[in-house]
């Protein structure tokens, strides 16, 4: 609206937020005391731009901050529920400063909420300031939507080495480049909700978790500090089972429910008998905003886009490569089918949904996402989606007559391995 | 010597170089090292010199005002000779003067160079100590002016093994201790006793002090944090000031709502004064403890990597590479481990070399105890001898524009700093024909074309000098190796499966 800059001044424990469209910018800039943005706190003097975001700049000291640009929501919010954020940490870090003297392991925290509760925040939260005591915790991603550290339709881990960035947020996992120690893994899942596949969900998260445990067994750093575990918004009785499925496989010994009271008395029912257990529920903040289905589309694309492109703070080049064919393997997985009562009489089920259909590549193609599967020639096929994803191409022509496809790659050269996966995400280059 | 020099000579060496010194704008060490040594190359023409580095004093805005006096500070312990005498003459009011006109963050860096000027141990005085006691002097008689760092008590007698016998015959070194200890409370970590270990004692003295910029090119650069401040939260409303400990002793939260939902006034400490030093760039804060600076140390390693890779993509296109594969993923602290552990064992077991080859040959007569440096119980003895040599293969990041990626494994070539070579040096690297291979990946390869037929980029290996060095001597597949480099056979097969 405005370019001018305006200068804000909290008091202590207050809150700034604001909102910026994704086609306009907001500088910020700390010019006295202290802020954080979801934990991680601002340098003085330091610009941070911001597009398409929804920002919180909490204080516990009081600051003043001088603002640039065009937001569409600014404003000083008084009431947090920073302070239970912050106990909530404080008893996580004794438990890890307990597991480091006694060798054992860390906390596991399984954030749960209806979409719009502000989960992610509250992981960011929780990661930055054991961060910030040199924790260093790996951050479990199972919320497709959104596409935090790579790329949307996946679910992913990653140990969180240094502070997540308040501009690049969770994508700055995957973008620096500085060691392999900060890499993340990443499953492909290809939907954006757990309710979309939750057979291929659950046994995703079962693949994902076993690997997590295996890299904990040895890595003591990661296991003292324990995990934080993001999910999507699951608050349907019927995907409850996708919740105990993930307690269980990830041994979760904390389940926090951000805002949402049934979930909680069910959740605290269900774990009342367990001592590992604990059940703790958080009010959600006021800030948080209900993200329309456009908001969600544009961050999907912006994810893709940082997937290839980088962000503006560590940029990467993405190479053209052309495919043949004949040298492709794609698969896609069933999604959602009828119930086998709908089918046809004397019909049988021919696939299952966490079976894989090969495809015929073609126009159907063109702007997709595809993943590229571990999985090499010397491995059976229908280990394809218990495989890890080395990374994703798009699709950015297709020649039929030809019989190549043209491909948007992370590195040149040919593509290492055949296996490919369609997504249901689809983006367009701009 | 100058008196044979023409006057008109003299003022073009002086405008020349002072052109150069507009280069001076940050604490570059290339530019500092190549403005040394245009200063040796043009000694005989040191007066002009000299002037053109007082005029720039002067003319420098203030906050570049201590690059200027890190290149006298160069020149004065690298070249020596007539600038010894000439800067002596005129350092006193050179340096007096601006002191007092640089921004207080660079006061404390002023003092700390002026006291590597003093003699030390063995090392004598880089300036008579007449002309020291008189900078001190005059510092003194504008005390107000001078207080964010006071000048640091005598030093301790040196603990340290000295260095000084390590390159007999040659000009009087630079004592590495105290470029660390330069170093060291340059990057604010005062009080702490130098620890010795860190420089060889077999690196060449005179390319200390730029090692020293290019250490300092890290913590000072713009944007890159530089010394902690000493004051815990900088601009803190003071009616906030917390007190110092609240939060050290917190009760155990227990995961309750009603625990969760107390407010607990001054526990945000525990995140805040509880960590007094912070990085200028993120904003992270350390304790003040010998661990906070150990970590903060390692942290400012980081952005300095990460700065010098945004830099690097600035310039030309980076890819960005293929994720691990989940074996590698669940390894990846391992790994890093025992990387970090083969190296050490090598380097240790292996004295005043370090397996460099910048022609791409295997260091064939360097069996040491390599095989044992693993410490994997699943990599067996002969292997890993192989294997480890091979890591420990460096190539010196070469100037020019190079490939950052291994061109076999597609991963990313990652830089570190080799205090023995005082270089920017890739680990488990080979150079052919200007590019950089990961050692293992290539001799994998290699072994690969020579059973395979060479086809496409693979024809490019035939005839290399590593090739005749890998037939001679073959690789058995190695556990490790495949873990940390995700099978290059593997991916190279598949690149090459028609």
């Amino acid at each position: 609206m405005t370019d001018e800059s305006k200068t804000y001044t909290l008091l202590p424990e207050q809150e700034f937020r604001l909102e910026v469209d994704f086609a306009s910018t907001a500088i910020v800039q700390l010019k006295s005391g202290t802020a954080e943005i979801f934990g991680a706190e601002l340098a003085p003097a330091t610009i941070y731009s911001f597009s398409g975001q929804k920002v919180a700049i909490f204080s516990w000291h009081g600051c003043t901050l001088e603002i640039q640009g065009a937001c569409s929501v600014q404003y000083v919010a008084e009431e947090t529920p920073m302070h239970s954020y912050l106990n909530l940490h404080t008893a996580l870090a004794q438990q890890r400063t307990a597991a480091t003297a006694s060798q054992g392991s860390g906390p596991v925290v399984l954030v749960l909420g209806p979409t719009d509760a502000g989960k992610s925040s509250l992981s960011k939260i929780l990661l930055n300031y054991a961060v910030r005591q040199q924790h260093h915790p790996i951050f479990v991603n199972l919320d497709p939507a959104e596409g935090s550290i790579a790329m949307p339709g996946t679910l992913s881990a990653a140990p969180m080495l240094h502070l997540v960035d308040p501009v690049d947020e969770f994508s700055a996992i995957g973008l620096d480049k500085t060691g392999e120690m900060a890499a993340p893994l990443c499953f492909h899942y290809g939907f954006a909700a757990s309710g979309d596949n939750p057979k291929l969900f659950r046994l995703l998260i079962t693949k994902l978790a076993s690997a997590v445990h295996a890299r904990l067994k040895h890595d003591t750093a990661s296991r003292q500090a324990g995990l934080i575990i993001d999910t999507g918004g699951t608050i349907d009785p019927n995907s409850y089972d996708i919740i105990k499925e993930c307690v269980d496989v990830f041994n979760v010994t904390a389940i926090v429910i951000l805002g949402h009271e049934r979930l909680y008395s069910d959740m605290n029912r269900l774990y009342t008998n367990s001592s590992a257990i604990s059940v703790v529920k958080l009010a959600k903040s006021g800030g948080v905003v209900n993200r329309d289905k456009d908001y969600l589309r544009q961050a999907q694309q912006r994810a893709i886009k940082k997937y290839f492109y980088g962000s503006a703070q560590c940029e990467y080049s993405p190479f053209s490569a052309i495919a043949w064919y004949q040298d492709l393997k794609i698969y896609r997985v069933e999604d959602s089918i009828a119930p086998t009562s709908a089918l046809p009489l004397g019909l049988d089920r021919k696939v299952s949904e966490t079976q894989t259909v090969p495809m015929d590549p073609g126009p159907i193609l063109l702007h997709s996402i595809l993943t590229v599967s571990s999985l090499d020639s010397t491995e059976d096929e229908s280990k394809i989606l218990e495989s890890s994803a080395i990374g994703f191409v798009y699709v950015s022509a297709v020649n039929e007559r030809k019989s190549t496809i043209t491909v948007l790659s992370p590195i040149p050269g040919r593509l290492p391995r055949k296996y490919l996966l369609l997504s249901s995400f689809k983006w367009m280059e701009m | 010597m100058s008196s044979l020099v023409s006057n008109a000579e003299l003022r073009a060496v002086r405008s020349d170089y002072l052109a150069s010194l507009s280069d001076l704008i940050s604490n570059e060490r290339p530019v500092i090292k190549n403005l040394t040594i245009i200063a040796e190359e043009n000694l005989h023409a040191a007066p002009a010199i000299v002037d053109a580095i007082q005029a720039r004093m002067k003319q420098a805005p203030r906050h570049q005002k201590l690059h200027v006096l890190y290149l006298i500070d160069s020149i004065c312990k690298n070249v020596r000779r007539d600038y010894l005498s000439l800067f002596a003459d005129c350092i006193v009011s050179l340096f007096t003067t601006t002191y007092h006109q640089v921004p207080d963050k660079d006061k404390s860096r002023f003092c700390h160079v002026l006291d590597t000027w003093r003699s030390s141990g063995k090392r004598p005085p880089v300036f008579p100590p007449r002309v020291i006691a008189e900078i001190d002097r005059r510092l003194r008689q504008a005390p107000s002016r001078r207080t964010p760092s006071p000048m640091p008590a005598p030093r301790p007698p040196q603990s340290a093994p000295a260095p000084a016998s390590a390159q007999p015959g040659t000009q009087p070194p630079t004592n590495p201790v105290d470029v660390l200890k330069l170093l060291s409370t340059l990057s604010g970590v005062t009080s702490a006793p130098t620890p010795a270990p860190q420089v060889p004692a077999s690196a060449q003295p005179g390319s200390l002090t730029t090692n020293v910029s290019a250490l300092l090119q890290s913590l000072l650069n713009p944007g890159v944090p530089t010394a902690l401040p000493a004051s815990p939260i900088p601009g803190m409303p003071s009616h906030m000031t917390p007190p110092q400990n609240s939060g050290l002793d917190i009760a155990v939260i227990t995961l309750t709502n009603d625990d969760i939902q107390q407010k607990r006034p001054g526990l945000a400490e525990k995140l805040y004064s509880a960590y007094p030093g912070q990085c200028k760039q993120c904003a992270i804060r350390f304790r003040a403890t010998e661990d906070g600076k150990r970590q903060y140390q390692a942290h400012l390693d980081w952005h300095f990597r990460r700065n010098r890779r945004l830099k690097e993509s600035k310039r030309r296109a980076q890819p960005r590479g293929w994720f691990l594969s989940e074996q590698d993923w669940v390894d990846a602290r391992q790994l890093e481990a025992e990387a970090a552990s083969s190296a050490a064992i090598f380097e240790s077991s292996v004295p005043g070399t370090n397996g460099t080859n910048h022609d791409g040959t295997l260091p064939s007569d360097q069996h040491g105890s390599a095989a044992d440096g693993g410490g994997s119980p699943t990599n067996d003895e002969a292997n890993g001898s192989d294997d480890t040599l091979l890591r420990a293969m460096t190539v010196v990041v070469p100037a020019q524009q190079h490939n950052s990626v291994c061109p076999i494994c597609n991963e990313k070539l990652v830089g570190v700093w080799d205090d023995d070579e005082e270089e920017w040096v890739y680990r488990n690297a080979i150079l052919v024909d200007n590019t950089v291979y990961h050692a293992t990946c290539r001799t994998a390869s290699l072994r690969n074309a020579t059973a395979a037929k060479p086809q496409g980029s693979m024809a490019a290996f035939e005839g290399s000098p590593l090739a005749a060095g890998i037939k001679r001597k073959p690789l058995d597949d190695d556990d490790l190796r495949a873990k940390e480099y995700g099978t290059p056979e593997k991916r190279l097969a598949t690149a090459l499966s028609p």
